[in-house]
């Protein structure tokens, strides 16, 4: 396949930021269980690292596309997809604190993770009788949907989805651009706190 | 125009309508009988003065620009009530709330499926037929036909997505589909695009690319039954495979209609073999009651725009379409005015669309 600036451009404005989010899903709690096992050493860096990646990430798309066609967008998106890859690492690092077995934090936060990501999608037909608000709620939850909703895309009505998932042909509302900004905003402030309060417990 | 003075000119329509235009005294054949035509007028005045309490002062319905816009155009063509009058009972805020939403480059939309939503809101503004609204009018039908793929997108006139629209955006993939298409042509006729513009020419390829008629679709998948599925290769109907489906057959055949095709035309008398075969009010064939007001909608639009007055089925029975879709649409109007589907899938379950989308097929059902 050769890959034209029509490629080009559909990777780097759609696919990217929904790629990255759920590499996250994965990979932010694990890392933060890793952490936690550290007592934080090389948070730091592991946390500059991440914000690099993203930045050069940002500055590929900006690049491809131009600023007057992406700034904006380019902007909301890796601020949305950064704090949800925080949030994760922090929530893992939160289970890594409070369990004793690394194993059994890495099992909890990724799972959890994994099942605000992709558990609207895979509740099936269960998902068409749901009431919209709860779709909405489901819709906000998922890393998934937040990073494609701030990157401008129109996730459920992709063709795969659209024909296997039941939720794009009912009502539902993507979230505003700063909702998941608030959201996991929120969830990285608690689990900050949390792992905060384990660590002087000495839980670990 | 007070509310008063609505009711009472909405009165005068229902009980005048059997004298209203469009009206062949004394026959029914291929028309509405007139106790029928009056129980629809009727019908239409409930449904509108339901429709009408549900817009918020902002001119908007159910806060949402699609629905909105597909209920300002059902409110704003209703039959028989000065366009004034409609201007005043909400029209004119309705039709500002449209016009909010333009975008530069034409487009006529909030923030998701742009396509849909510059369509029917292009359908909106035309039903309005204000003066000040025609420049929108103009550079929304132009934005439709700018976005049918074609050579400007990539996409060469052998792959299966060309002519064909989706609901555009951000979307990495090329879909398109038939009842986006429908509504883009629908738009782009009613905004009077020119019968000599390209976009009609390469909406047709994917029309037949869309049809399962062998004779004229070049992809290995088409069968023979005439009518259309949900994009080349794909379909929703019940069974699987690429089974043609209700829905997706009245779309594409008044969409062969809104594109200039004659009704002579073999593909179109193709579709018209599969109408007869499945001919229905009861359900949306091959999908049950999934979409089944949508699908009164096109079928009421495509019937009356080949001017097919009586369908005689596979049985050889004939059929007024018209006396058996007005009879079926009253039948299920709720005491408040509304209608609403028992499946919620394509918002179905939503009231105010799809009371709209009955006023549509009723208004379709009493033009000549």
């Amino acid at each position: 396949m050769h890959f034209t600036p029509t490629h080009f451009r559909a990777v780097t404005t759609t696919t990217l930021p929904i790629f990255e989010a759920a590499v996250l899903v994965v990979a932010a709690p694990l890392c933060g269980v890793a952490l936690a096992v550290r007592r934080l050493r090389g948070a730091a860096l592991a946390a500059a690292i991440f914000a690099a990646a993203l930045t050069v990430s940002a500055l590929w798309t900006i690049l491809a596309l131009g600023w007057s066609a992406a700034g904006g967008r380019v902007f909301v998106s890796y601020a949305t997809v950064g704090t949800i890859g925080f949030a994760l690492a922090a929530l893992g690092a939160w289970f890594g604190s409070v369990w004793r077995d690394p194993l059994d934090a890495a099992a909890f936060s990724v799972g959890l993770a994994v099942l605000a990501a992709f558990g609207i999608f895979a509740a099936g037909p269960l998902a068409a009788n749901l009431p919209t608000p709860i779709v909405n709620a489901a819709l906000i939850a998922s890393p998934i949907v937040s990073a494609a909703s701030a990157a401008d895309v129109d996730l459920l009505r992709t063709d795969l989805l659209y024909r296997i998932s039941p939720l794009a042909h009912g009502r539902f509302d993507y979230p505003a651009w700063f909702t998941p900004l608030i959201v996991y905003g929120t969830l990285l402030l608690i689990s900050l706190a949390g792992t905060a309060r384990a660590m002087r417990k000495g839980w670990l | 125009m007070t509310r008063s003075m609505f009711a009472a000119a909405a009165l005068c329509v229902v009980l005048f309508a059997p004298l209203s235009a469009g009206q062949r005294p004394g026959s029914n054949a291929g028309g509405l009988s007139p106790a029928t035509r009056q129980e629809l007028m009727k019908s239409l005045a409930s449904g509108a003065a339901y429709l009408r309490a549900q817009q918020s002062a902002a001119g908007t319905f159910d806060a949402n620009p699609g629905v909105s816009a597909v209920a300002a155009a059902a409110l704003l063509r209703q039959p028989g009530v000065p366009k004034d009058m409609l201007m005043d009972a909400g029209g004119k805020r309705a039709l500002d709330a449209i016009v909010k939403l333009a975008k530069p480059d034409g487009g006529i939309y909030d923030k998701i499926v742009p396509h849909y939503i510059t369509a029917v809101s292009v359908m909106a503004l035309v039903a309005g037929g204000r003066p000040q609204d025609k420049p929108l009018i103009e550079k929304g039908r132009a934005y439709l036909a700018e976005h049918i793929w074609d050579e400007g997108e990539g996409v060469k006139p052998n792959d299966k997505w060309y002519g064909g629209i989706g609901y555009g955006g951000s979307d990495p993939d090329r879909r398109a589909d038939i009842i986006s298409l429908e509504y883009a042509l629908r738009a782009m006729k009613e905004a009077e695009l020119p019968a000599n513009d390209a976009a009609w020419e390469k909406a047709i390829k994917f029309l037949q690319r869309t049809q399962n008629n062998s004779e004229t679709n070049d992809q290995g998948w088409a069968s023979n039954d005439g009518g259309f599925v949900y994009y080349p290769g794909f379909t929703y109907h019940s069974d699987g495979g690429t089974k043609s489906y209700g829905s997706a057959t009245y779309a594409g055949v008044i969409s062969y209609a809104w594109a200039n095709v004659k009704k002579e035309d073999a593909r179109v008398q193709a579709v018209l073999k599969w109408i007869r075969d499945n001919y229905t009010v009861d359900e949306n064939p091959g999908m049950g009651q999934k979409t089944v007001y949508y699908y009164y909608l096109v079928f009421a639009k495509a019937l009356q725009a080949v001017g097919q007055p009586v369908i005689v089925d596979a049985k050889g029975r004939s059929h007024n379409w018209r006396e058996d879709l007005a009879k079926k649409l009253i039948s299920l109007q709720h005491p408040e005015g509304y209608w609403v589907n028992t499946d919620r899938a394509e918002l179905q379950d939503n009231k105010v669309l799809v009371t709209a989308f009955t006023m549509q097929a009723m208004e379709a059902i009493l033009q000549p």
